[in-house]
């Protein structure tokens, strides 16, 4: 059902993160259980739906004479269930299917691309929509995925930083902000390349200002402002 | 100056460029997904208050919870809690949400105990005391006195005596709050931070939890920002949910978290009085300031009268620093002490003095600069180097002081603004040195080297700048070196804190001599390979060739070299802040005292009517030493500039005077400056390249003089409108309070 | 945040319903309601959402009957970039594209402008700690406390300022909301305490009748940063003119009070006048002549006196 989310990367570039989490599931065994999955409910077509569910608990301990098995099941629970967010969930990223399980409607966007198809190239700076971090591409336009549901975002096209380079080689804009130093720590500059992104789809040879206007929801608390502005404004055509 | 092949050449790109620009820089939250346990942490809502007990039981019921700990389980929490917003129990769920709603059912039980917020009435004898010291709010944490202040202000003939402040009030957030990811295998404890000095949360985690060092590793790499102090600290209770749930736990301060548990920049005010010759001399100096602490008691604001007790030569002064505490958030770092304030309270009084004297500000400042012939005023040591008349010059010079200049309240725009200019500067205390920092660098059998840097990458390019010093002493191409491990204490030497402007010098310096320590059996091996063998001292390397220094035609590359002996290391240690060559009549091996100079200046337009303040331009000059890595040499100094707008208009920390809850932990309401708001195009920059007489060729540390003169535009809009706005950030309401219109 | 069910309504009779049963709200933008959601401090949390988005037909800019209507789903940038309302609704136009940002403009709706929540510190204060009136408490803690940025006019029992940027053009361009029950004049959508929408009534469109030819109108918001802020103080004009002088005019303050204001005495100050600076200057006096501040925004009176005589001057 859930298809197993995976970076296309180069093979030859597997990352720490990677590598680190392989080793994470051997060693340490940390493996957090996912979420109960009312996978009954997964048709999109109604808002609720009702079902009927039955709870069996499985309990082992040490009793007087030996260990003792007990296995209690809950008479049936009728309850009114919320449909398309508690089934699977289909996002287009970076032209990419990815069939997610277990969204629950609250889950933004922000958080579902990094957490549920690991992609942790968008950042969340503040969570509120107010730096820009988070900056991700949604049918063209640039977008606070800390301030969308991840439900409402299903058939969109969605961009994020990671779908910039093509076979492992970086882009224009992408170079630009490589030449000219556009970051200082880096952790805003997926946000910024969004939003140049969508500038640059527009006015291939921007003007500082534009840029300015364009980037005015990205904040640089580092304070590279000058740096990131022109790495975009030499990063078109 | 020497030239040297790999340093300061423009166009040498930073090293992580490309693991930033494709987004893929792993900070401490990107690690694990999609397998981790998540956890936040419950506020103390009061402002000084006893836990009496706490029921999580509604937490815990509530589905997708796994764990939580409070004061008992988290080493250092205490039931005693100083500030509202102190960390009271920390949570671990499936997911964010579950976190939060977890939160809202836990229920503690607070003995309230009578708070002081104000540092005004924390002073007052009578003040409830906030609990961190026994008997009382205020300590003395400076009290210099040289010469005899009263005596020189007696010979004065014109005295000002000025009460200045509050300023720096803010909470420099990084984009990046702080972040740490944590698990434990087998009792040891492996934890992802997000930090600016691993091997100090290496050392802390060990002492939290009573473990050997052997069995703690931290990995950082990237680190979004820094700036000090100024990240949540979340490592410890993230570590105690690991331990207690078994699982891998990510701790992830929100911004609202971050900007009140983060430090924020003490608040200063001062009297300062300063008396001066007819001709400009100043002839006595006393001041006090006052700083308010929070809950930090040992916030570093000893230091905030540096700007004034070493730049200007006044044998007769004196300078008290007193702390208050109170029940207020914890204060603490910003790039790195208490400069930026203390160099804002001490321009006022001297514009004052030089308007009384009737002579130019910039001029009064000048004719009374210490030169590197004089000692320094605090240390008795000599100035590693001293460009500070230089500096000021400079930036006078990049905004056209001289041409532009004018008295206060003289100069109206076409537009019916208000014209204003002024240069500011100082010698910083920072960039200074101490041993106890270490590195290794890795031969590899193609030739190439990489550095263990025991350091994470904040964003400064440091860890660039440490390529740069090992491919000049190694001899090598600067694309020959690259960052091999970084930010992991298992397998790097302490490069200590990112701070004090020391990393780029002080672990530089260890870098140095670890390429030294490489250098010699690169050459070893080397020597062996010429027919006839030559003697290591015959050769010499440039470029990743190694050379017959009598005929530099006959060379071996590093490749063929590292291919015969594929086994060379280097190890360093940095040194200490000892002249590394003579300065005047000062001996190698004399102890000297760093003293980068910086000055900052600006030129505003007021607008009288509404308080607005556009700034027409503002110049950087800082004295650097020798530039290492250019682009982040440039970048840091353009960032200065930034980082100054914000001080000076911006950034402002407001705190409830009855509840002592901040008002404004958010960016939006705390001000962060975005592209519209910084004329980028009216920056100017000027680095002054002198070689330090103490750091690795020359160099010295650049993160804190070029953020250290917001009080330029303080001074600016004093030279516009003709009165002065005496608190900081300038926002436009200090500015119409000023004037009289508000 | 809480949980919630997530319900995509497909006609606005479908949201109605649903917004009318149980606790619910609308979710279109999102930008303001998920920054509620998230600190918890909506008095009510909604156990439901309705996403207003999935309706078709509610996303437009036309001219029509001569009125400008635009549909409650449409977006701040394409209102701030539609050439029609540049050319003759400019105050507009002005007013959309000093919404936030990029992003929020991106994202954000022109009706879920209109309805958003105030900033008042002590409203959004941390960990929904401040019980302040407009959440239920007995007084408006911003009168003792940090009132900065509170309103100086209209302030009665809730000092919170109204912080919408498209609701003060839109008044003085005199706009009528229509609902799913009703067509009113704008200024009955706002109330101290926040919109007077019924529990399922939901914005459909805003019109906003074609000023005449000749019609002079302006925006201008002041704010401590430009790239993305809640005002300071912001003034709309709208001015006819018979000759050189000024027959009728609208003028109407935002971010200095719990509604958007309009400043009769401003007005009448301006009547009969022609556009010069002292008529302005006037205006401007009589904008503030009704103003309390209180103990920390006296400088507000000086920034709306004077963005109001700007605004005058700006006009065109």
């Amino acid at each position: 059902m859930s298809e197993e989310p995976k970076r296309e990367e180069d093979s030859s570039q597997i990352s720490r993160r990677e590598f680190l989490k392989d080793a994470g599931l051997v060693v340490g065994g940390a493996t957090i259980g996912s979420i109960a999955i009312l996978s009954a409910c997964s048709g999109g077509a109604e808002t609720t739906k009702t079902v009927t569910q039955t709870v069996t608990k499985t309990a082992t301990g040490t009793a007087p004479g030996g260990t003792t098995t007990v296995t209690v099941t809950s008479p049936p629970v009728t309850k009114v269930v919320e449909a398309a967010a508690t089934g699977t969930l289909e996002l287009t990223v970076n032209k990419r299917k990815y069939s997610l399980a277990a969204i629950k409607p609250e889950y933004t966007l922000a958080y579902v691309l990094r957490e549920k198809c690991m992609l942790p190239g968008t950042k969340i700076g503040c969570n509120r929509g107010e730096c820009g971090t988070c900056t991700v591409i949604v049918d063209g336009r640039n977008v606070y995925s800390c301030l969308v549901l991840a439900v409402e975002a299903a058939g969109k096209d969605i961009q994020t930083v990671e779908g910039l380079a093509t076979n492992g080689q970086i882009n224009k804009l992408q170079q630009s902000f490589v030449n000219n130093r556009g970051f200082q720590c880096g952790y805003c500059t997926p946000g910024f390349l969004m939003s140049a992104t969508v500038l640059l789809q527009k006015k291939p040879k921007p003007t500082m200002d534009e840029v300015r206007e364009a980037v005015s929801g990205n904040l640089c608390p580092c304070g590279n402002m000058v740096r990131n502005v022109k790495s975009i404004v030499e990063g078109g055509a | 100056m020497a030239d040297y092949a790999v340093l300061g050449k423009p166009g040498q790109l930073d090293k992580q460029a490309a693991e930033v620009v494709t987004g893929q820089i792993e900070c401490a939250d990107d690690v694990y997904l999609g397998q981790r346990l998540f956890a936040r942490i419950l506020e103390c809502p009061h402002a000084k208050a006893k836990v009496k007990s706490i029921d999580v039981s509604a937490a815990m019921a509530l589905e997708g919870v796994v764990a939580t700990v409070d004061h008992t389980e988290v080493p250092g929490w205490t039931a005693e809690k100083y500030y509202a917003g102190a960390p009271v129990v920390a949570v671990a769920a499936v997911d964010e949400d579950t976190c939060y709603r977890a939160l809202r059912l836990i229920k503690v039980d607070y003995e309230v105990l009578p708070a002081v917020i104000s540092p005004d009435e924390a002073m007052k004898p009578n003040a409830p005391l906030v609990g961190l010291w026994p008997d009382n709010n205020m300590h003395v944490r400076t009290d210099l006195k040289r010469g005899d202040a009263d005596a020189g202000l007696a010979k004065a003939d014109v005295v000002v005596d000025e009460a200045l402040g509050w300023s720096t009030p803010h909470q420099h957030s990084p984009i990046e709050g702080g972040n740490c990811t944590a698990w434990w295998i087998g009792g040891h404890l492996y934890a992802w931070v997000s930090t600016q000095n691993p091997h100090g949360e290496h050392s802390g985690f060990a002492g939290s939890f009573k473990l050997k060092h052997n069995m703690v590793s931290v990995y950082t790499h990237g680190n979004g920002g820094g700036f000090g102090g100024g990240r949540a600290p979340v490592q410890i209770p993230a570590a105690a949910l690991a331990k207690k749930t078994g699982k891998v736990v990510a701790l992830h301060s929100d911004r609202q978290y971050q900007f009140i548990n983060a430090a924020h920049q003490f608040p200063l005010r001062a009297q300062i009085k300063i008396g001066a010759k007819k001709d400009g001399t100043i002839t006595g100096i006393k001041a006090e300031y006052w700083g308010d602490s929070g809950t930090n008691v040992g916030t570093p604001l000893t230091d905030c009268h540096l700007p004034l007790s070493v730049t200007f030569k006044c044998p007769d002064a004196s300078f008290k620093v007193n702390g208050i505490i109170t029940n207020t958030q914890p204060t603490g770092y910003y790039r790195c002490v208490a400069h930026p304030g203390g160099a804002f309270l001490m321009n006022i009084p001297l514009d004052k003095l030089a308007v009384k004297l009737g002579m130019d500000p910039l001029e009064f400042r000048l004719k009374n600069l210490v030169t590197l012939a004089d000692k320094d005023q605090l240390s008795g040591n000599p100035n590693s180097f001293n460009g500070i008349k230089e500096t000021l010059q400079a930036a006078a010079d990049k905004i056209g002081y001289a041409a532009k200049k004018h008295a206060p309240g003289a100069k109206t725009l076409p537009d019916g603004r208000k014209h204003g200019i002024a240069v500011t500067g100082h010698l910083d205390g920072h960039g200074g040195y101490s041993p106890g920092r270490a590195a290794i660098i890795t031969l590899r059998p193609d030739g190439t080297c990489y550095i263990n840097a025991g350091i994470s990458r904040t964003g400064c390019g440091t860890n660039t700048a440490h390529c740069h010093f090992v491919a000049e002493t190694l001899g090598m191409k600067y694309e020959d070196v690259n960052t091999g491990v970084y930010g992991d204490t298992s397998s790097t030497a302490n490069g200590g804190m990112q701070a004090g402007s020391t990393n780029t010098t002080q672990t530089g310096a260890a870098f140095v001599m670890a390429a030294k320590d490489a250098r010699v059996q690169v050459m070893e091996t080397a020597a062996a390979m010429f027919t006839p063998p030559v003697k290591p001292e015959d050769l010499d390397a440039r470029d990743s060739k190694v050379f017959l220094k009598s005929d530099p035609t006959k060379s071996k590359t590093y490749a063929e070299v590292c291919a015969k002996n594929g086994l060379i290391i280097g190890r360093g240690v940095g040194w200490n802040a000892v002249l590394q060559r003579p300065v005047l009549d000062w001996p190698v091996g004399t102890s000297c005292t760093q003293r980068p100079a910086c000055a900052g200046a600006a030129e505003v337009a007021v607008d009288t009517d509404t308080g607005e303040i556009e700034i027409l331009n503002y110049a950087n000059a800082v004295d650097i030493g020798r530039i290492v890595f250019n682009q982040g040499m440039y970048s840091q100094a353009e960032g200065g500039i930034e980082h100054m707008i914000a001080q000076g208009m911006y950034w402002d920390y407001v705190i409830d005077a009855t509840t002592g809850m901040v008002l404004n932990p958010c960016f939006l309401e705390h001000r962060f400056p975005g592209a519209l708001d910084l004329p980028l195009d009216k920056y100017s920059v000027s680095i002054l390249e002198g070689d330090s007489a103490v750091g690795p060729y020359g160099a010295t540390g650049a993160g804190e003089p070029v953020v250290a003169n917001y009080s330029a535009i303080a001074c600016a809009v004093y030279n516009a409108i003709g009165v002065w706005v005496t608190e900081s950030p300038l926002h436009p309401w200090r500015v119409l309070k000023a004037l009289g219109k508000a | 945040m809480n949980k919630f069910t997530h319900v995509d309504a497909k006609t606005v009779a479908e949201a109605a319903s649903a917004l009318g049963s149980g606790k619910a709200a609308i979710i279109a933008g999102g930008t303001d309601l998920l920054t509620t959601l998230k600190d918890f401090i909506n008095p009510t949390q909604p156990e439901t959402l309705v996403n207003i988005k999935t309706i078709p037909g509610l996303e437009y800019i036309k001219e029509e009957g001569g009125m400008l209507k635009i549909g409650a789903l449409t977006k701040l940038t394409d209102i701030a970039e539609s050439a029609v309302v540049q050319s003759k609704y400019a105050s507009l136009a002005q007013a959309a594209h000093k919404v936030g940002t990029p992003q929020l403009r991106n994202m954000g709706t022109i009706a879920g402008n209109l309805c958003q929540e105030c900033r008042c510190w002590y409203y959004r204060g941390m960990n929904n700690y401040f019980f302040c009136f407009r959440k239920g408490g007995t007084i408006c803690l911003a009168v003792p406390g940090d009132n900065t940025y509170n309103a100086i006019l209209g302030g009665q029992v809730c000092f919170a300022v109204c912080p919408s940027d498209t609701a003060i053009p839109l008044t003085a361009l005199d706009a009528k909301i229509v609902t799913n029950k009703r067509t009113m004049p704008i200024g009955d959508l706002f109330a101290v305490l926040g919109d007077t929408l019924a529990k399922d009534e939901i914005i459909t469109e805003v019109q906003v009748p074609t000023p005449s030819s000749g019609t002079k109108q302006y925006f201008l918001k002041f704010a401590h940063r430009k790239s993305w802020d809640f005002a300071v103080a912001s003034a709309a004009v709208a001015i006819a003119t018979a000759g050189t002088n000024v027959s009728d005019c609208r003028i109407v303050l935002g971010g200095v009070s719990p509604v958007p204001y309009r400043a009769t005495d401003a007005e009448a100050a301006l009547k009969g006048k022609a556009i010069d600076e002292a008529s302005a200057t006037a205006a401007g006096a009589g904008a503030i002549a009704k103003a309390m501040p209180l103990t920390k925004n006296k400088w507000l009176v000086q920034e709306t006196k004077t963005v109001v005589k700007r605004a005058i001057l700006a006009a065109k």
